[in-house]
């Protein structure tokens, strides 16, 4: 597990460009699967994770050891995340699922057959229709799995505000498929 | 319990097991003598077991890390002063399309004043009364930023939570 691996975190904050690479190696994964969530285009995501890699190579001198590299880097990951869409309200909602799916590794793809395939586009549609905020507390929460407590150290807000969002994501889930139970 | 905070918990802590043990046995002594909750909680749970861990994970492009190594590249070439500065002027003034506006503004403005010369006369200082200052101080409570729409004070769950 490279998460906190102090030396090679000191070596890519010295400018170790290997070191740096390593880290990119071992998180971009993740980065690029919670940017997705959240911006719902794998061309924003793109650029998301880009930026994402950028700042923690700005700011990695300021890292503090006693803390999780992978926490910092899904805060930093949302941040540029909601901060994107914020720049970006209020253009082009569509494109998504299909163009999600698409990029399901070839492997996957031949082992899930159509309806799984329809299932997961229902799933990626039902996110798409949250507010920014409650499909990163969603994300966050249901498929990387943070603690409440995680969850609002990562958006910079209080364990109740993630309550919230959360519940407020959930009833929107329930209305959803009240609307069209047959999708899911 | 009321059922409010009993269907906010089945939707939150209960389904995230994050109740502490007290809390999860009121709401279970809740939901025995409660059929509208009991039936509420069979709803939530299949409506939500929709399985977002079963997403597929994407893998990002192959060409990100050259496109990253580029940027550093670059940014290398410029020094970290320039990415600083740059990123000093960002926080201050995010949006740079207001740039073109806000010069033309404050050239308009200078030449008017220019133009009009207003000659100066001697104003007689007025002090303001003490009770006056304290009228026009900022109440310190609306000096916070307001809360973000309705998402985060004053909803029920926060009420029971706090």
């Amino acid at each position: 597990m490279v998460d906190n691996d102090e030396a090679l975190i000191q070596k890519a904050a010295d400018g170790d460009r290997a070191a740096f690479e390593s880290l990119y190696r071992a998180h971009a994964g993740f980065v690029y699967n919670v940017a997705v969530r959240i911006v719902r285009h794998t061309e924003d995501a793109e650029e998301v994770t880009q930026e994402v890699f950028l700042t923690l190579y700005r700011k990695l001198k300021t890292f503090r050891f006693g803390s999780s590299l992978k926490t910092w880097i899904y805060r930093v990951t949302s941040n540029e995340a909601l901060s994107f869409l914020r720049k970006r309200s209020g253009s082009d909602k569509r494109r998504v699922s299909e163009e999600i799916l698409e990029r399901v590794p070839s492997s996957e793809r031949l082992d899930q057959g159509l309806i799984q395939a329809d299932k997961k586009a229902a799933v990626a549609s039902l996110l798409e229709n949250l507010n920014p905020n409650q499909r990163a507390c969603l994300v966050l929460r249901e498929m990387e799995g943070l603690s409440y407590a995680e969850i609002a150290h990562t958006l910079s807000v209080n364990v109740n505000t993630v309550r919230t969002w959360l519940k407020r994501a959930r009833e929107n889930l329930m209305d959803q498929q009240k609307a069209a139970p047959h999708e899911v | 319990m009321k059922c409010e905070n009993a269907k906010d918990l089945l939707l939150t802590d209960y389904q995230d097991k994050e109740l502490s043990g007290e809390k999860r046995g009121e709401l279970e002594g809740h939901l025995t003598s409660c059929s509208g909750c009991r039936a509420f909680l069979r709803q939530a749970q299949e409506a939500l077991a929709v399985s977002f861990r079963d997403l597929p994970r994407l893998e990002p492009p192959k060409e990100l890390w050259s496109k990253i190594e580029a940027r550093l590249d670059e940014e290398s070439a410029r020094g970290p002063f320039w990415e600083d500065l740059k990123e000093r002027v960002a926080a201050i003034w995010p949006r740079k399309t207001l740039w073109v506006p806000a010069l033309g503004l404050a050239a308009s403005l200078i030449a008017v004043g220019l133009w009009r010369q207003p000659t100066l006369q001697p104003v007689a200082k007025t002090e303001t009364p003490p009770e006056l200052g304290v009228l026009t101080g900022w109440p310190e409570e609306t000096a916070q930023a307001p809360a973000e729409e309705s998402d985060e004070y004053g909803t029920p769950i926060e009420e029971y939570f706090l």
